[in-house]
């Protein structure tokens, strides 16, 4: 027979307990609402994506989803459609960091300059930004038509009779889309690279211009150093976009010709909820979530590090 | 497809809306009681068409005549595919009726059992006595049919014809094709690269283009799925059919057919830079139409081109259905009952210019008036051997199987051995179908 000893409460250690009372909670309390808002809309949304990814789950008729484990995600290893598209938009995205960023330095020293005109072209830069992304992807398929577009003609004034067939060629695609994004996004590399610019001291370059540097000398060991947190700050906004892209792909090729162009954003979105197949869809959105973050925190850490 | 609406559309629906109040009263006095459901609130989902939107403006009088009010919710095609399943699945009775389109939606939806059977108002007295359910096209009925059961009400009809242009057909001396060896070398002949036209253009992207491979598949005698609905992909009609259609737009399509979808395809051919086309009779709103199309006068409109098998376009047709979870399916076929009356379809017609579902409107002068002749000529040759839902296969995972199909399509597109294609897209949808 076990005899009953009352129990003696764990004591907290007393310095414990004088921190516990002597810490200003304030800060805490007043931040609690938002992060539990926070919490709400952005957490609940990710673990219920994690649930529905574990399940195999349809749209028709009513029958419960199905737990499969990680069955999803094994399945994802042998689709050879699933693996083209994610290497498509990493290359996707390369291509536009490497398009988008140069372009929008350039831009941005340009209009550093004093010239004529200058406020008028800054405004005409934020005109891609603004305008709707469905509608620009029309007006660019159009434009690009070999038989009714404007590419063409303009083309075949300066002597390029054959040009490439942009949207039907599968190596042309890619880039193709590349180059329209960039039409639409560079001008917001240009803007922060601007106020990047604005915001450097003229101390160091009147030192290096009396030293003897010369202007690739500035701009290599002075601009591109100092800039270099507020463009890591452009490619981190650049890289989220690009590894999502979806709007331009589906107006302009719908993914193709075949699934030349087809973006894992894409796949996803017709794995979803056009092929009614949720919880695969959820193991897609999963795989591309972890890919957006490891590379937001990877462009995070690099800043730090500058 | 929406034309402009013209005064003389405006006289003219004045005039039908006349005609349907004047036709539709006699049935009351027959002791047709429209007022039994007075005072309930429908909720109809149905996709931006151009019915859908003549039929919005139709629920006040519909309001007035029955007392039933109903809430239209119209959306993008993609948008309601998306929201009537979460809908249908998670709320039922929150969706009373909503528009179909059985080559798409039948096989999903009749296995869902979200499709309400309509055999049992259609032939009781919940039907007024002049509707006339004999009125419609029975090959049109079919396309709205789950084993012999009506599931919704189709209220046009949508064929593929060829469209060719007479002034470029003229110039070489060209007569109409009329069979698929004529096609492919009439299309060789007006080909004209250096002048930027196109012998022949119908769409390449390879989801999209399911839909215009069909007759070409039907043509050499092939089908999309056998007795007992597993593909038939690589049958010898099958690769004969998609290895035509890869060569003649290879051989007299634009450059860039390959990808072209339907919003591509038809700006060439209204540009006068093809001079041959084929896709759905819709697309003759768009060629003549004067404020965007140079062919007003000069488009021509003929039945598809025979191949060994004959002639056989696809047809299809949206519809309305009652959703089997509603709990006011009666008020709810009252309703569809009257949109889709005989008064009601000419309204319809004079608004929309569709080709009718209804025989007897069909076969009227307002349908005759309201679009050219030859296209009048070319649906009645083709309606009696198309092929009902023939779109795409019909089965659950139709975007799915359409793109697989979709894949060897491009693939002879790009110059790739058909039979190959063929077996790949027969071996990719058996595993799809399998789940």
């Amino acid at each position: 027979m076990v005899a009953l000893v009352p129990q003696q409460p764990a004591r907290v250690p007393a310095t414990v307990r004088r921190w516990l009372w002597r810490r200003d909670w304030t800060p805490d309390l007043l931040l609690a609402p938002a992060l539990v808002a926070t919490a709400a809309v952005m957490g609940f949304p990710l673990v219920f994506l994690v649930y529905m990814s574990l399940h195999k789950w349809s749209l028709i008729g009513y029958a419960a989803p199905a737990f499969v484990g990680f069955g999803n995600f094994a399945a994802l290893l042998g689709d050879d459609r699933f693996i083209q598209s994610l290497l498509r938009t990493l290359y996707f995205t390369a291509l536009g960091l490497a398009t988008n960023l140069p372009a929008g330095l350039g831009i941005a020293l340009l209009l550093q300059r004093d010239f004529f005109g200058r406020g008028f072209l800054r405004a005409l830069l934020v005109f891609p930004m603004v305008a709707t992304p469905v509608a620009m992807g029309l007006v660019w398929v159009i434009m690009l038509d070999p038989s009714l577009g404007i590419i063409r003609y303009l083309l075949g004034c300066v002597g390029i009779s054959h040009p490439p067939l942009w949207l039907s060629d599968t190596n042309w695609v890619v880039p193709t889309l590349v180059l329209v994004d960039a039409w639409m996004w560079t001008p917001m590399v240009a803007l922060i690279c601007s106020a990047g610019l604005a915001a450097l001291p003229g101390e160091p370059f009147e030192a290096a211009t009396v030293d003897g540097a010369s202007a690739w000398q500035r701009f290599r060991y002075l601009t591109l150093p100092l800039l270099m947190p507020m463009l890591l700050v452009a490619a981190m906004l650049r890289l989220m976009d690009l590894l999502k892209v979806i709007d331009i792909v589906y107006v302009m090729t719908g993914g193709g010709p075949g699934h030349a162009s087809e973006t894992i954003n894409l796949y996803n979105y017709l794995v979803a909820l056009s092929y009614d197949k949720i919880g695969y869809g959820a193991a897609v959105a999963l795989v591309l979530f972890a890919l957006v973050l490891a590379a937001t925190l990877g462009l995070i850490r690099l800043r730090r590090a500058t | 497809m929406i034309s402009g609406c013209t005064r003389r559309d405006a006289l003219g629906f004045l005039a039908a809306a006349s005609a349907a109040i004047a036709l539709d009263r006699p049935a009351s006095a027959a002791g047709f009681d429209w007022k039994r459901y007075n005072g309930t609130e429908l909720h109809f989902m149905v996709s931006v068409h151009p019915w859908t939107a003549w039929a919005q403006k139709q629920l006040s009088a519909l309001a007035a005549e029955t007392g039933i009010k109903i809430n239209w919710e119209i959306l993008y095609e993609d948008q309601l595919r998306q929201k009537l399943p979460l809908l249908l699945r998670s709320d039922p009775g929150a969706v009373d009726g909503f528009f179909t389109l059985p080559s798409w939606d039948m096989a999903a939806f009749s296995r869902a059992g979200w499709y309400e059977p309509l055999d049992k108002y259609i032939h009781s007295d919940h039907t007024a006595p002049g509707w006339d359910f004999a009125d419609f096209f029975p090959n049109i009925l079919k396309t709205h049919q789950v084993k012999g059961e009506q599931i919704g009400i189709p209220i046009t009809i949508e064929l593929q014809t060829l469209f060719y242009n007479k002034t470029i057909l003229a110039a070489k001396q060209l007569a109409v094709p009329k069979t698929l060896t004529e096609l492919m070398a009439a299309a060789k002949a007006l080909n004209d690269p250096k002048g930027n036209v196109a012998g022949y253009v119908t769409r390449g992207d390879g989801v999209q283009a399911v839909y215009t491979l069909a007759p070409f598949i039907f043509a050499y005698g092939a089908r999309w799925l056998d007795d007992k609905g597993q593909p038939e992909l690589a049958s010898p009609g099958f690769v004969d059919g998609l290895r035509y259609y890869g060569e003649i737009l290879r051989a007299a399509g634009p450059p860039n057919i390959v990808g072209m979808q339907w919003k591509t395809t038809y700006p060439l051919f209204q540009q006068a830079h093809a001079a041959m086309f084929t896709d759905a009779t819709n697309f003759i709103a768009f060629f003549k139409d004067p404020t965007q199309s140079r062919i007003v006068d000069t488009v021509g409109v003929a039945p598809l081109p025979a191949g060994p098998a004959g002639s056989h376009s696809t047809l299809i047709s949206w519809g309305p259905a009652i959703a089997a979870s509603s709990k006011k399916k009666d008020a709810t076929w009252l309703a569809i009952q009257y949109l889709t009356s005989k008064a009601m379809t000419i309204a319809a017609l004079e608004a929309t210019h569709m080709p009718p579902s209804r025989q007897s409107v069909y076969n009227s002068d307002v349908y005759a008036k309201s679009v050219p002749a030859d296209l009048v000529a070319a649906t009645k040759a083709e309606i009696g051997a198309a092929v009902p839902n023939g779109a795409n296969p019909v089965v659950v995972p139709v975007p799915e199987v359409r793109s697989a199909i979709g894949t060897a399509i491009v693939s002879v597109l790009q110059g790739n051995d058909a039979r190959q294609a063929a077996e790949t897209a027969q071996q990719e949808v058996v595993k799809i179908l399998k789940g």
